[in-house]
């Protein structure tokens, strides 16, 4: 069935088959290695850029709530200064406010303290003494004034014109006057011990007379002095009021910023994760794809090195001159003990996922 | 891949794109040509989307705050404006009320300057020369009594009739010593009556300035009106000052001071009957006892 020529061609068309086969095999191994280095590669670049992207959106976060913690602290800062200096205004209000009310108290205290001390004097011992004096003397004065005249010489009256009986009336006359005087002093020591009495109630009529506008200034002082007093109140009050409000308007607003800074980095890195794992994902994609391409490509390989190997079978059964399947794999033949020689070798090193066996 | 259509629907031109399948027409007509891309442009997209919603709703919520703090401020001012402006009002009022009692008081003051202390001592003058008139008139009266009585008894001349005399003149003067005192006591009651008329009036303005609310009202007229309100109270009663010091302004009236000689007339009249009939008896007893009448007593 065969001739020398087809023997010669079979043998050299098997062995250069096998050899393909062979090669092809080696050729899958080899871009397998280097697929597996390209996609090592490349997920470590995910990685890396996954890495610095989210590395900047912490940078970023952390720089952005810093600026929004400064400036929310100044700004609350300035506020409450704003706060204290409005309330410490107010306080000062309220205190001027009582030092002149109380200076306007102390005005009309002193109109009480002049009528207080002139009561005093009014009614002090010595002044009742000299009014007591006063009496006397002035009833003294007054029946001075109107005593009876001396009787003159020559004037006529009841006891005639008799030198003896006129000067007997003479001093009859002043004799009445001594008792006129001796009974008027009595009559005005007596009387006298009223006015004491007299002037004190007056002092004190006088005194409660004087004080009466400044005593009643007083109550109005007193009556309208919280009237007074509330735009301080009120002030510090609203200074309060505002400044508390500004400062929870303030912190509102930094914790705002906070949380944009933070939505930024959440968004930033979430976005960052979503691109590596794409990276990483479309790597092993092409990995795995790379992986199927190849071992179908060592699978060619090995059926084209069975090829070559049928024909270098057919060869050497020819060349042996026997049965084609013992002359070549048989006991006496040519490759009879040896085996498979590449094929069954290679593959299962393949498929184990090992390396590819060296070729010999 | 796959065709995808999509029309854009701001200008509602259609279009067809070859693209991975999975990716929506919409990503597709914006450049996204795989999944990959699709699903990077849409986080991308909502990652924009919230961090928008938050600076939106941060800024509506800022705006919120900060209208509420105007409002606040707003309220603030006007709280403020309205108690400075009630406490000026309230100082205006009281200084307003202050100076209406003081007008009041100085109405008073004027009406009562009259009495002083020269006016009291002259009161007194008064009332004293009233009485030492009806003193002096019934001395007088008493002296020609006494005259006409001596004149009867033929002692004209006598010391018996120098005593009574003497006797009136001193009881003149005891009488005028007596309407001193009372003179005194008249003008102490004169005095205590214009000090307690003086404070009366005072009493009766202060009551009258008292009338009215304690706190100012609400506007500067308000506050006018109230004062004009209590000027028109304490403007009757100061007027009415000068007629009560006028009142208080009446002659002295001295009480009748009765028959202050009767006794020492009447006493007179008797002693000099007695002594009279006495000098008779005498002379009669030494008649019957034969001693010359006319003859002198050598004892």
């Amino acid at each position: 069935m065969c001739d020398p020529i087809s023997a010669g061609i079979a043998t050299a068309v098997g062995t250069a088959a096998s050899l393909a086969g062979t090669y092809m095999g080696a050729q899958a191994q080899q871009k397998q290695a280097q697929a597996i280095a390209q996609a090592n590669q490349q997920t470590q670049l995910a990685q890396n850029q996954g890495f610095t992207q989210r590395m900047q959106a912490g940078v970023a976060q952390t720089a952005a709530q810093t600026a929004a913690s400064q400036e929310t602290i100044q700004a609350r800062n300035q506020a409450a200064m704003s706060m204290r200096d409005a309330q410490m205004k107010s306080l000062q209000d309220y205190q001027d406010t009582i030092n002149a009310q109380n200076a306007q108290a102390e005005r009309l205290r002193g109109v009480g303290d002049v009528a207080a001390q002139d009561l005093l004097t009014q009614t002090g011992p010595q002044a009742l003494d000299q009014a007591q004096a006063q009496r006397q003397a002035q009833a003294a004065a007054f029946l001075k004034e109107n005593l009876p005249p001396s009787p003159d010489a020559t004037s006529p009256d009841a006891v005639g014109s008799d030198p003896v009986n006129r000067g007997a009336l003479a001093r009859r006359t002043a004799e009445a006057a001594t008792n006129i005087r001796d009974y008027g002093s009595r009559i005005a020591r007596a009387g006298s011990y009223a006015a004491p009495t007299n002037a004190i109630n007056l002092a004190i009529a006088d005194a409660k007379y004087g004080i009466m506008p400044a005593q009643h200034a007083e109550e109005l002082l007193k009556s309208g002095s919280a009237t007074r007093l509330l735009p301080s109140k009120v002030g510090y009050q609203a200074a309060t009021g505002e400044g508390q409000a500004q400062d929870l308007l303030l912190q509102s607003r930094g914790q705002n910023a906070l949380d944009a800074a933070g939505l930024s980095y959440g968004n930033a890195t979430s976005l960052a994760n979503l691109q590596q794992a794409n990276a990483d994902q479309i790597t092993k994609n092409k990995l795995a794809q790379t992986s199927a391409n190849l071992e179908a490509q060592a699978s060619q390989g090995k059926v084209i090195q069975g090829v070559g190997q049928l024909g270098l079978y057919g060869a050497g059964q020819y060349y042996g001159g026997g049965s084609p399947l013992s002359g070549i794999f048989g006991t006496g033949g040519t490759f009879g003990s040896q085996g498979p020689i590449l094929g069954n070798a290679a593959d299962a090193s393949i498929r184990a996922g090992g390396a590819p066996l060296a070729i010999t | 891949m796959a065709a995808v259509s999509y029309t854009n629907p701001a200008t509602g031109v259609p279009g067809q794109y070859w693209v991975e399948q999975g990716v929506p027409g919409e990503y597709a007509a914006r450049g996204a040509t795989t999944v990959t891309a699709y699903q990077q442009m849409a986080a991308q997209d909502l990652s924009d989307k919230q961090i928008q919603a938050q600076k939106d709703i941060a800024g509506q919520q800022q705006t919120f705050n900060e209208q509420q703090f105007a409002a606040q401020q707003a309220q603030y001012e006007q709280q403020q404006k309205q108690v400075q402006e009630q406490a000026k009002r309230q100082s205006e009022y009281d200084t307003g009320r202050a100076q209406v009692l003081s007008e009041g008081t100085n109405q008073i003051n004027q009406a009562f300057s009259r009495f002083s202390p020269d006016y009291f001592n002259q009161y007194a003058k008064d009332y004293l020369a009233k009485s030492q008139d009806e003193i002096d008139y019934q001395r007088r009266q008493a002296q020609k009594d006494l005259g006409f009585q001596l004149a009867r008894q033929g002692i004209s001349s006598s010391q018996a009739g120098v005593n009574q005399e003497g006797l009136i003149e001193e009881k003149a003067g005891r009488a005028t010593a007596e309407q001193t005192d009372a003179a005194q006591k008249a003008a102490a009651g004169l005095q205590t009556d214009v000090a307690n008329a003086r404070s009366n009036l005072a009493n009766q303005v202060a009551s009258a300035e008292s009338i009215g609310s304690p706190i100012a009202g609400s506007t500067i007229e308000d506050v006018n009106t109230s004062l004009q309100t209590q000027r028109n109270a304490i403007s009757p009663i100061a007027t009415s000052a000068g007629d009560v010091a006028s009142s208080l302004q009446a002659v002295p009236t001295v009480s009748t001071l009765g028959s202050i000689f009767s006794g020492v007339l009447g006493a007179g009249g008797n002693f000099l009957g007695g002594l009279q009939s006495g000098q008779i008896m005498g002379q009669f007893q030494k008649g019957l006892s034969g001693t010359d009448p006319n003859r002198s007593s050598t004892r």
